[in-house]
């Protein structure tokens, strides 16, 4: 076993003074491979924080939402149906939402208004997102000039902000009571934006969300569970897009080395002769440089990943966020949770040392099966 | 003792441009003694030395090594009676560049597994016998003639084998180096390690160190003495 | 946490390396340096993972978003239809047709909801 070790130590010594020969080479080619797992780690980091955080804030939504469809289009839903649904078995509570946008001009962007159940503000008052404040410049006790539906200009004074731990929920809300609402848009009472319904049994969602659709043909109902699936889906789909790139440039990377290895330079297979005339087994040159391209791309993930996590959970994502943030003008600033999944770990490990390590062990192979007596010609 | 019996060794057999360096060579060579190929260039000293020292196999015929076939060998084996057995100085010195001449000289120790620091150890005290101690840490492509054969003696040794196996040991030098790595192997004779070289420089056959002189001429053996 | 566990090392490695006091040639070996080199990572690694088991506070937003019903993140609001994800219409992210250009990079970023996940 010592034995076995120190062998492994004295392989990897000239490992190691392999690589310090071509340093630059061999540093540039550090570089590059951080950059490609640092950036490979980020996409799925991120991808996984912004999922999880989906689901972690939107745990508590409403069980059930339904709306009214009127020639396939999203419409104002009567109050009264709210008591047919409340006399269904199994709902526990049902409230009517008033939410919708708002275009606001001098922002050029969609402002969410919205209705809360609990703690309204007063007439003629409003609670703003802590985005949209910032992005108007606003703060408690300044006002808010909108012009509504009916073309008149109403004054809403701020009374608070959300706190700005929400803002991935919240930054573009602007709450109002009930009354300023309506008028504001022009809904009349006994209509509602949508419907939002608590279950009993979330498990029995399904089943109460079946019967609502025969009761109430026209309606649309969207489930808690189709919710969080929505969100999966959609970071999937990013995560997925970018991933794919990231792929191909990490196959491009592991040919680029096979390539690399495959044209063994004369100088290189001479070397290989060397070892082999002075008593190295193939199995000896195979592990040297085995250590050579695993250490390699070793350092390259625990590099590449360390950075990647200060990147997204640290840097808040920094690269990122032009992506996601696209057209918006109220883009919220967050934190995202930090968590790993050793399962993933793993096989980004996996995904970023093996091929390249095989790429450059496999050329090899051959010029080490040689016969050594060539080192013995000039 | 080392016997080859009616040894071939024939180069790319089969196609066009098949070669036979060495035609039904018969030798002896016995230990703790200094023995020398001889013959122009191309008669197919370096040949031999590598079939004798197990770098490469015959063709048709037998390598014994102390009774032992050592032509039929699978590669580990062969390998590992390589490194335990001979050590090899070649004619081009065969260094590896951008290595230090210390890690040079400990290349052959690496798949032993014997503790570094004895390596190291060893290796120092080889480099100190051979006047290179202050070299240790120059890259080899640095090295003079003279320091590159030193460090490639050097290297033969580390794993302290009983036959040293030296193919042109003065044909890169000048005079004054060449008897200098002359006493040297004269002084490994004197520890009482066999030695086997190949030269067609006189100086080496004057200099009263050889015992047994091997004439080769188009891979046979045309004269011994 | 991180502190402790590179001082553990520091001085393990140290003594499990004799060489760096007695270095021969005035260097280290090369898989010592190796050692280090995967040590230190390792260490940051570890620093990363035990960071990683921080849970920060996420009372506020998940009581704001349960009070004010919310279903969905504010992340997309550069346009209407793809503020409210879940709750926009069937392909909304696409409008009229699955393959048509999108204007916002939000909505080439989302897919239409599969069909096993609409009750519709
Ligand atoms: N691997 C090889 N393939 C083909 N021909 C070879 C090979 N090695 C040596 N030869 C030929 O065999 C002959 C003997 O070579 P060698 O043993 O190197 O002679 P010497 O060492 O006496 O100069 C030379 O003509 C050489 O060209
Ligand atoms: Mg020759």
């Amino acid at each position: 076993m010592r034995a076995w070790i120190e062998r492994q130590r004295c392989l990897i010594d000239f490992s190691v003074a392999n690589l310090g020969r071509r340093k630059a080479r061999n540093l540039g080619l550090l570089g590059a491979y951080i950059l490609l797992v640092f950036l490979l780690a980020s996409v799925v980091l991120y991808g996984d924080a912004l999922r999880r955080e989906a689901r972690l804030l939107l745990a508590d939504a409403p069980d059930i939402v339904v709306q009214r469809l009127s020639a396939g289009r999203h419409d104002l839903i009567a109050a009264d149906r709210l008591d047919a649904l409340r006399a269904l078995r199994g709902v526990r509570r049902a409230d009517g939402r008033l939410w919708g946008y708002h275009y606001d001009p001098t922002l050029a962007a969609n402002t969410t208004l919205q209705v809360p159940l609990v703690n309204p503000p007063g007439p003629g008052e409003t609670v703003l997102g802590a985005t949209l404040a910032r992005a108007r410049g606003l703060n408690p006790g300044d006002t808010l000039a909108l012009r509504g539906d009916d073309g008149a200009i109403r004054a809403f004074r701020i009374t608070g902000l959300l706190s700005s731990a929400s803002e991935l929920v919240s930054a573009d809300l602007m709450l109002v009571n009930e009354a300023d609402y309506r008028a504001f848009f022009g809904i009349p009472a006994g209509f509602y934006t949508d419907l939002a319904l608590t279950v009993g049994n979330p498990a029995e969602a399904g089943k109460i969300a079946e019967k609502i659709l025969t009761r109430q043909p026209g309606s649309r109902v969207i489930l808690k569970d189709e919710m969080r699936r929505t969100y999966d889906a959609v970071f999937n789909w990013r995560q997925g897009l970018l991933l794919t790139f990231l792929g191909t440039v990490l196959a491009a990377f592991a040919l680029l080395a096979w390539d690399k290895a495959s044209g063994l330079s004369a100088e290189e297979r001479r070397e290989i002769g060397i070892l082999k005339a002075i008593g190295w087994e193939t199995g000896d040159v195979m592990r040297m440089k085995f250590w050579e391209g695993a250490l390699l791309s070793t350092c390259a993930f625990l590099a590449g990943y360390v950075l990647a996590y200060l990147h997204v959970f640290h840097g808040g994502g920094a690269l990122f966020e032009p992506i996601l943030k696209g057209w918006s003008v109220l883009y919220p600033k967050f934190t995202l949770t930090p968590q790993i999944d050793l399962m993933q770990l793993a096989s980004l490990f996996f995904l970023s040392v093996l091929p390249y390590t095989a790429a450059t062990l496999a050329p090899v192979w051959r010029a080490a099966t040689l016969d050594p007596d060539e080192v013995m010609r000039e | 003792m080392i016997e080859l019996s009616s040894v071939d060794k024939t180069y790319n057999a089969g196609k066009a441009n098949e070669y036979r360096a060495g035609r039904g060579v018969d030798l002896r060579i016995k230990p703790g003694r200094v023995t020398a190929l001889r013959g122009p260039s191309g008669s197919g000293k370096t040949t031999l030395l590598g079939l004798i020292g197990g770098l490469t196999r015959p063709s048709s015929g037998r390598v014994r090594l102390d009774g032992r076939d050592i032509s039929a060998l699978p590669e580990r084996f062969l390998t590992e009676l390589r490194r335990a057995t001979f050590g090899f100085v070649f004619q081009q010195f065969q260094l590896i560049r951008g290595l230090s001449v210390l890690e040079n000289v400990m290349l052959p120790a690496a798949p032993t597994g014997e503790p570094h620091r004895q390596v190291v150890e060893r290796a120092m005290d080889l480099l100190g016998q051979l006047d290179l101690a202050d070299r240790a840490d120059t890259p080899c492509q640095r090295l003079s003639g003279g320091e590159a054969q030193r460090v490639a003696i050097a290297r033969a040794l580390i794993n302290d084998p009983p036959i040293l196996i030296a193919d042109e040991p003065t044909a890169h030098l000048d005079s004054a180096l060449s008897l200098q790595i002359l006493a040297i192997l004269g002084e490994l004779r004197a520890q009482g390690r066999t030695l086997i070289v190949s030269s067609h420089d006189p100086l080496v056959f004057d200099a009263g160190l050889v015992e047994h002189i091997v004439d080769l001429r188009d891979g046979r053996v045309v004269a011994e003495q | 946490m991180a502190a402790a566990l590179a001082f553990a090392y520091v001085t393990v490695a140290a003594w499990a390396t004799p060489e760096i006091k007695v270095s021969f040639s005035g260097r280290w070996r090369g898989s010592n340096r190796v050692a280090w080199v995967f040590g230190l990572g390792l260490i940051a690694l570890l620093a990363v993972l035990a960071d990683a088991t921080r849970s920060p506070d996420r009372s506020a937003a998940r009581s704001l978003a349960r009070e004010l019903q919310l279903t969905d993140l504010a992340l997309f609001n550069e346009a209407r239809y793809a503020r409210h994800l879940t709750q926009a219409d069937r392909h909304a992210a696409f409008q009229d047709h699955p393959m048509a250009l999108e204007h916002f990079p939000a909505g080439a970023l989302t897919v239409p909801m599969s069909a096993d996940a609409r009750l519709d």
